[in-house]
């Protein structure tokens, strides 16, 4: 239990490869952390060097205070749940998740009743005696995760520990795991890949890209707020529509005037893309498939915010539609009540309170100042 | 099933074991040519042409004797060797695969500078053949007044350590580093990750490549027979067995060399039958489950 610092962390490996840029992170005690990025960002070496399995080029990581650049990783009172799990096959189940207590001498009877309780826990129960071969990928991923639970550490680290679990029972151990941190009360690190994971489980979420932290923030900030585009085209799905567009001014309204269509800024937003400065000038817009509100029946040829339906997906609860504009391509999250036939023309109405801008060159926000 | 499938299904089959057949008697002949020659007097030995079983020269009956069992253990020399042979084997065993599986472990898992250089120069060291090095070694070893029995084991390391430590490291290389690391976390220290986790997973390799070490080391001739040449008594049995004399000068006791040629098998046999299991398992894991 304890909180956890990066100060100006880097990696860079012998054969010159940069997989962490001055990464700095303050966690609170208690947090789950989840570090999230497409596959060499950087996720999992960051949380190796957390370990300790990984030497730090440069900067510090505290945990509880205590720096621990140098401490190796069974001082660090952290414990791992591996990707591959990581048993070890010549023990028992039992013996595997006692193997660290064992290693640090303490007495029997702590240590079964630790595992006891451990297995209590995960219900694990009757499969103590067994051999973690005799398991399912599940079970076994329990094991790992009971391994970790009888260590009481200050720090859970967990490297994509679900991804070579099947998507049913990987839903359902999601579930398992969050539930685990509610009563563990302990700091949590999670790596993976899937930004559903990292969204239903993290109270915070790490988004790296190339070894660079594009934003930290807790899932609905990172959902109602991005920093940038990379943040907002990672998180939900089906992913962010980007079109570019010139924000100008027209009788004292704010539009954006984008391919075959324009629509007026106002309120918070008009404000925000005021003071950035972005008036004028070229932006790009983030609009999120919820946030297009389609509009059936005849429209007038050249009328603006026309588009052509080229795909629909019914999923049953919502369904989704590929919009032509002129030149780009939009992906509406509908109501399945919206009836919209390949061919049809409709009516596109991007809600503006909703739509991200961001800056051509930089794809950093302009609605952050 | 049509009947012609059938039949050729059968034909390949009876191929198969005809080529069993062949290379089963071609292996094994020898063997059994040196069990038929060691259960036969002198004078069956005489016989032409040779018979297939001991038999009495006369009568054609068959008459096996075990007089050259008896009389090579009443042999001093060969008793001798055969403990000689014991001790130099297992020490050469253990020793190799105690270092081998050091450096393995390392060479295999460990992250260092000029592993490479090191794989290269411990295989480099198996490239010269045995004669090269006798003259060298003998004089190392007169000089260093190191006892025969040592010398012996010392140098058999020059080829069963190589072997050990090139086969372990492909097997250590073959666990996967996430139980090394595992353990790491876990609170193992170097050492302690090495004989509480990967030792026992290495379990079926050190069999198979022990094995190998023993019997290379208890067949081994030529260094033994140079650095015993001043020591008689530190004779190991194969070269106990090339100073077999006969009863009058100039005989070959041939029957004896046969007893005492099977006699020394045996011991292999039994190992490879003990290990059996786990020889199999070490030759067919090339990966591990992790």
């Amino acid at each position: 239990m304890a909180g956890l610092k990066l100060v100006n962390v880097n990696k860079v490996y012998p054969n010159g490869f940069h997989a962490v840029h001055d990464m700095n992170l303050d966690i609170q005690d208690n947090e789950f952390i989840v570090f999230v990025g497409p596959s060499g960002c950087g996720k999992s070496t960051a949380l190796r060097m957390i370990a300790g399995l990984e030497e730090i080029t440069s900067g510090e990581i505290y945990i509880e205070d205590r720096l621990v650049n140098d401490v190796s990783p069974k001082d660090r009172d952290i414990a791992m749940v591996f990707q591959n799990y990581a048993l070890y096959p010549h023990m028992t189940n039992y013996e595997n998740m006692a193997f660290g207590l064992k290693l640090r001498n303490m007495p029997k009877k702590e240590i079964d009743q630790r595992v006891q309780n451990a297995a209590d826990i995960l219900g694990l129960q009757h499969l103590l005696k067994n051999k973690p071969k005799e398991l399912s990928g599940g079970q076994r991923q329990r094991i790992a995760l009971g391994r970790a639970i009888v260590r009481d550490p200050k720090v859970f680290l967990m490297d994509e520990p679900l991804s070579n679990l099947d998507a049913k029972l990987r839903v359902q151990t999601r579930a398992e795991i969050s539930k685990l941190h509610h009563r563990l009360k302990t700091t949590f690190i999670y790596v993976t890949h899937d930004q559903t994971e990292a969204m239903t489980m993290g109270t915070r979420i790490v988004v790296l890209k190339d070894g660079h932290v594009m934003q930290v923030d807790t899932p609905t900030n990172l959902y109602e707020k991005p920093a940038n585009k990379f943040v907002g085209s990672f998180i939900g799905s089906p992913q962010m529509n980007f079109i570019e567009g010139d924000l100008e001014r027209n009788d004292s309204l704010l539009k954006v005037i984008y391919d075959g269509g324009s629509v007026a800024v106002s309120g918070d937003r008009e404000e925000k893309l005021k003071k950035s400065g972005a008036e004028g000038k070229k932006v790009v817009m983030g609009i999120r498939p919820e946030h297009i509100e389609v509009e059936t029946g005849e429209s007038e040829e050249n009328s603006t915010n026309r588009a052509l339906v080229e795909v629909t997906e019914l999923l049953g609860s919502e369904t989704y539609l590929f919009l032509k504009l002129k030149e780009n391509t939009l992906v509406a999250r509908v109501d399945p009540s919206v009836k919209a036939d390949v061919g049809d023309w409709v009516t596109i109405k991007p809600r503006v309170d909703r739509v991200h801008f961001f800056d051509p060159a930089t794809e950093v926000s302009l609605l952050m100042s | 099933m049509k009947p012609p499938k059938h039949f050729s299904h059968l034909l390949l089959k009876a191929g198969f074991y005809l080529i069993l057949m062949i290379i089963f008697i071609y292996l094994l002949f020898p063997f059994y040519w040196a069990i038929n020659s060691s259960l036969k007097s002198e004078a069956q030995l005489q016989m032409a042409p040779a018979t297939l079983v001991p038999r009495d020269p006369s009568t054609g009956d068959f008459a096996p004797t075990l007089r050259n069992y008896r009389v090579i253990f009443e042999n001093q020399q060969f008793v001798r060797g055969l403990i000689n042979s014991s001790i130099v084997a297992t020490s050469t065993t253990l020793l190799a695969l105690v270092a081998g599986s050091f450096a393995a472990f390392a060479l295999g898992k460990l992250r260092f500078r000029g592993k490479k250089p090191t794989l290269y120069m411990i295989l480099a060291m198996t490239m010269f053949p045995q004669v090269t090095v006798l003259a060298g070694l003998y004089a190392v070893i007169t000089t260093l007044k190191l006892p025969t029995i040592t010398s012996m084991i010392l140098s058999y390391m020059i080829f069963t350590l190589p072997f050990t430590t090139w086969v372990l490291t492909a097997f250590f290389k073959g666990l996967p580093l996430a139980l090394l690391e595992s353990a790491q976390v876990d609170g193992a220290t170097p050492f302690q990750t090495f004989y509480k986790i990967m030792l026992p997973l290495t379990a079926p390799a050190l069999v198979t490549t022990g094995l190998l070490a023993f019997i290379a080391a208890w067949n081994e001739y030529l260094f033994a027979l140079t650095f015993t040449s001043i020591n008689p008594g530190a004779r190991t049995v194969p070269v106990a067995i090339a100073y077999f004399t006969g009863a009058v000068a100039r005989q070959e006791p041939f029957g004896e060399i046969m007893a005492a040629a099977v006699v020394v098998t045996v011991p292999i046999v039994v190992l490879v039958l003990i290990f059996q299991k786990r020889i199999v398992a070490g030759l067919t894991a090339g990966a591990v489950k992790g």
